[in-house]
């Protein structure tokens, strides 16, 4: 028992991280059709600046060095990271999202993840280069006399709390105009603009929410384990949170945690915790990450729609005045 | 001043093995309309098939290239038959294709490592003592890596002007549906497409890993994005476009290695990217639009 | 030829496309509540021209006037909002939305599409698109959509997303309609409906229309006035019956050699 509930509890601050991570995407995606091909770089903005407003000043004596170092408390780091991220979102957004080609967004934004990944392992004084941030003592845990299995159940609720709000942006969004009009745009960007929607501004609404969600679970994973380097940043990582939205169903918020439960814990999580095979270490997380590229692949091909397709808006429920004809497209649909 | 002249020398070696990847991607781009995001695996898969036939089954460096050319087209053929033809078949939204594409990245990347291992590698080539042409002093390597380029492009040029199968590529490129019922089979040249894009790929990963000595399962990642901006420099489905971006890109990367620092060479190339794409995004050379 | 109160006014317009000149000093003038139509053989630069006006190319040469705007170098959603809307040639349904989505998307100023709204007031959106339902519902309606409702617009048949597309346009409470071939590829039946639609709304909303139209039996029979373009510029004007009897206009059209010559 004492193994089995702290393990259990790690997997599922890795199923609330991965909600709100595929939550993010869905609103960029799923939504509004943004091709973020990088989702992973909002991912560590946010870990990153969570990290550097909740540590302390890095010194170049002890080999750490790192921007900011605020020493605040983590609520506080949390938002700076989600907020950061956000911006960064604009930032990436401005470039990639234009009226031409779609698949512009996707070159761009892969080339500006290679970038930044490029820069932040090259450039020290940032964010300590590969060696990363480390040493963030477990939120919280100090004051309130915790262990780390305590600390692990903790986490549990934190992230339940954050996800609970991002469940929130998420929906709202879906369920207003807004999302409404983001789906068109995602249908047919030509036509919504002839309708005057400004697309490349809801598009990088669109790209700050999304982002702004996956900086905020960037930054609960921060604060979970302490520490964050390029090394968690590689593209790959960016093939779960896509795999999940495609596998659990885009466009509505619960395909995505059937997703995120499928592949993030399922398949990616679970399977870390596989011993590596005594012959090759690598095998088991190469074959994990085959496993997600098939994933994405298959479903798209076998049921591209996910396993929870959109829900469709029914207007039957509307007072009809009278004299109204009876419905035929009700039967129609389901034909 | 010597140092920037010899990095022109450089830049033009990288600006081969670019011209090679580039010309490779925007031929497959033009004819079928979708970008493929595996293309830097299938440079790398190039390489390694290169290893593995000159050094396990000590084959000559050149034969063992050739093949490995040969072998990647026609792997690159099986996955578009297989994979990519499904959705194409059933008229799947180009998003369906750029993630299957970006899936099998993933996928191929990975069956790499898993057969190969995470470890570098390095060809059994002797290096040789660099020879003085001119201003430049290159390796013998270097040369002939040139000197195929150059025989690649011009191969290119005389199928794309000279042949049956060339011109029918230039045709479904400008306009597939004008091609088709002008008789052009379509699906044939799209096969034949990415046998040919396979074989490139081939060649532009053994000469980049040629040029890089050493390489392991991750080498290239950053290289797919500088042929991206070769390819959208040149304008998107143009074969002569993408060798003149990949001139240009490849002597303003290397003589800015030299200028700024070789750590912020694909800084450089992204910078490239941004600014044709913001300003010139049809690429430099304008297309002939329709009526 | 000017016409009185002119709501569209096309000055010298010229566009190339690498070295093909498309549309070529090209000038026309479109009265404010008419139905016009700009008629010409392929290739004849309409596309182009349409392109243009409706901001999704780039004016190159000359300037358009849009209600006594200059919207030459607009980009196509201002143009929008300033009340001219265009459809394409084949039809561009929302196809992932429902009928009724689709006409609540085009309505202007909707307060729910705003970011803070949208998060933390969506009873102003709510509010808002109850009244556009209630809007949505009657067009429906005149449009004998209303049974397709809540049917995905992908799955409509042909005629049936022509007619939601105009619908749909109607929302948008245009003042000016550039329907780009509206009568393409649906069966006659559909055509007098469409017909009577367009008419009702320039009647009613006092709409302006200017149709691309390639069946000149139905130009002849709603459109107050015709241009006709040739070789990228303006051949001639008039009513179709004047220009029926117009050997410039006939020759461009029977001539022969200009689909060659077309482009697409």
């Amino acid at each position: 028992m004492d193994l089995i509930l702290p393990y259990l509890a790690t997997l599922v601050v890795f199923f609330f991280v991965y909600n709100i991570l595929t939550w993010g995407l869905n609103i960029q995606f799923g939504y509004a059709g943004v091709l973020d091909f990088t989702f992973i770089t909002f991912v560590a903005c946010g870990a990153y600046f969570a990290g550097v407003f909740a540590l302390g000043p890095g010194s170049q004596q002890n080999g750490f060095e790192w921007i900011l170092g605020l020493n605040l408390p983590f609520p506080v780091a949390l938002v700076a990271g989600a907020l950061a991220a956000g911006v960064l979102g604009i930032l990436i957004g401005l470039i990639a999202i234009n009226r031409l080609r779609s698949d512009y967004m996707a070159i761009v934004t892969l080339a500006t993840g290679t970038v930044l990944y490029g820069l932040v392992s090259n450039f020290t004084p940032l964010f300590d280069g590969f060696d990363g941030l480390a040493g963030l003592s477990p939120p919280f845990a100090q004051a309130l006399g915790l262990n780390s299995n305590q600390f692990t159940y903790l986490w549990v609720v934190v992230c339940g709390v954050v996800m609970v709000i991002c469940w929130f942006i998420a929906q709202r969004i879906l369920n207003s105009p807004l999302g409404r009009t983001m789906r068109a745009i995602r249908e047919d960007q030509d036509a919504a603009e002839t309708f005057g929607k400004d697309t490349v501004r809801v598009r990088l609404t669109a790209m700050a929410m999304g982002a702004l969600l996956a900086g905020a679970g960037g930054a609960l994973l921060m604060g979970f384990i302490g520490a964050f380097s390029p090394a968690g940043w590689t593209s790959g990582e960016t093939f779960v949170v896509w795999a999940a939205l495609i596998v659990g169903g885009r466009g509505n918020n619960w395909g995505a945690i059937v997703g995120s439960f499928v592949v993030a814990v399922l398949i990616n999580e679970a399977t870390r915790y596989i011993p590596p095979v005594s012959v090759d270490p690598t095998l088991v997380p190469t074959l994990r990450n085959m496993l997600i590229g098939a994933s994405l692949i298959l479903v798209l091909w076998v049921r591209p729609q996910g396993i929870i397709p959109e829900t469709r808006r029914r207007f039957l429920q509307l007072p009809l005045r009278p004299g109204t004809p009876p419905i035929r497209g009700a039967e129609r649909a389901r034909g | 001043m010597g140092l920037i002249v010899q990095s022109v020398g450089f830049g033009l070696v990288t600006a081969s093995v670019l011209a090679v990847a580039a010309v490779g991607l925007t031929l497959q781009f033009g004819v079928t309309n979708y970008i493929n995001f595996a293309y830097g695996t299938y440079l790398l898969l190039g390489a390694y098939f290169t290893w593995t036939l000159s050094t396990k089954a000590h084959l000559n460096f050149v034969v063992a290239a050739l093949l490995a050319c040969l072998l990647m087209g026609v792997v690159a053929v099986v996955i578009a038959r297989v994979v990519m033809q499904h959705f194409v078949s059933r008229q799947a939204p180009l998003f369906y294709l750029l993630i299957v594409t970006f899936g099998l990245s993933l996928i191929l990347s990975n069956v790499i490592e898993a057969i190969w291992g995470p470890a570098f590698q390095t060809y059994n080539l002797a290096v040789g003592n660099p020879l003085i042409l001119g201003p430049f002093s290159l390796t013998p390597n270097q040369i002939i890596i040139m000197g195929i380029a150059v025989a690649a492009m011009l191969g290119i040029h005389l199928m794309l002007t000279r042949t049956v199968l060339g011109k029918a590529m230039r045709a479904m490129s400008d306009n597939k549906d004008l091609a088709q019922v002008s008789g052009i089979n379509t699906d044939q040249i799209t096969t034949v497409t990415w046998f040919v894009t396979g074989c490139l790929a081939g060649l532009a990963g053994v000469a980049l890993t040629v040029t890089t000595v050493s390489f392991g399962p991750a080498s290239g990642s950053n290289f797919l994005f500088v042929i991206f901006a070769a390819v959208i420099l040149g304008g998107i489905g143009k074969p002569y476009g993408a060798m003149l971006g990949a001139v240009i890109l490849g002597i303003i990367t290397e003589v800015s290695a030299v200028l700024v620092s070789a750590a912020y060479k694909d800084d450089i190339a992204f910078v490239a990217l941004i600014v044709v794409l913001l300003l010139r995004p049809q690429g430099l050379i304008a297309s002939r639009g329709r009526a | 030829m000017p016409v009185a109160e002119a709501i569209l006014k096309v000055d010298h317009l010229s566009h190339s496309f690498g070295g093909f000149r498309a549309v070529d000093d090209c000038s026309f003038e479109i009265a404010a509540g008419s139905i016009s139509a700009l008629i010409g053989p392929n290739g004849a630069g309409k596309s182009t021209v349409v392109g243009i006006i409706g901001g999704a190319m780039r004016t190159q040469r000359g300037s358009i006037h849009f209600d006594g705007r200059d919207i030459s170098r607009m980009s196509a959603f201002k143009v929008a909002r300033l009340g001219l809307l265009r459809t394409y040639q084949v039809s561009r349904e929302f196809a992932g939305l429902t009928v009724m989505e689709n006409l609540l998307v085009p309505p202007p100023n909707q307060r729910g599409e705003n970011l803070l709204n949208a998060l933390f007031r969506p009873s102003v959106g709510r509010a808002q698109d109850r009244e556009l339902a209630d809007r949505a519902f009657e067009v429906l309606e005149t449009f004998g959509l209303l049974a397709l409702r809540d049917e995905y617009a992908g799955n409509l048949s042909g005629g049936e997303k022509r007619l939601l597309e105009l619908a749909r346009a109607v929302m948008a409470e245009p003042k000016f309609m550039l329907l780009d071939e509206p009568m393409a590829g649906i069966n006659p039946a559909l055509i007098a409906r469409l017909d009577g639609h367009i008419r009702r709304l320039r009647d009613d909303h006092g709409i302006t229309f200017l149709l691309v139209e390639h069946n000149l039996d139905v130009v002849e029979r709603i459109c107050d006035r015709v241009v006709v373009m040739a070789f990228g510029r303006t051949l001639a004007e008039g009513q179709m019956s004047e220009l029926r009897q117009n050997p410039d206009v006939v020759r461009a059209y029977l001539g022969g050699g200009l689909d060659e010559r077309a482009a697409g």
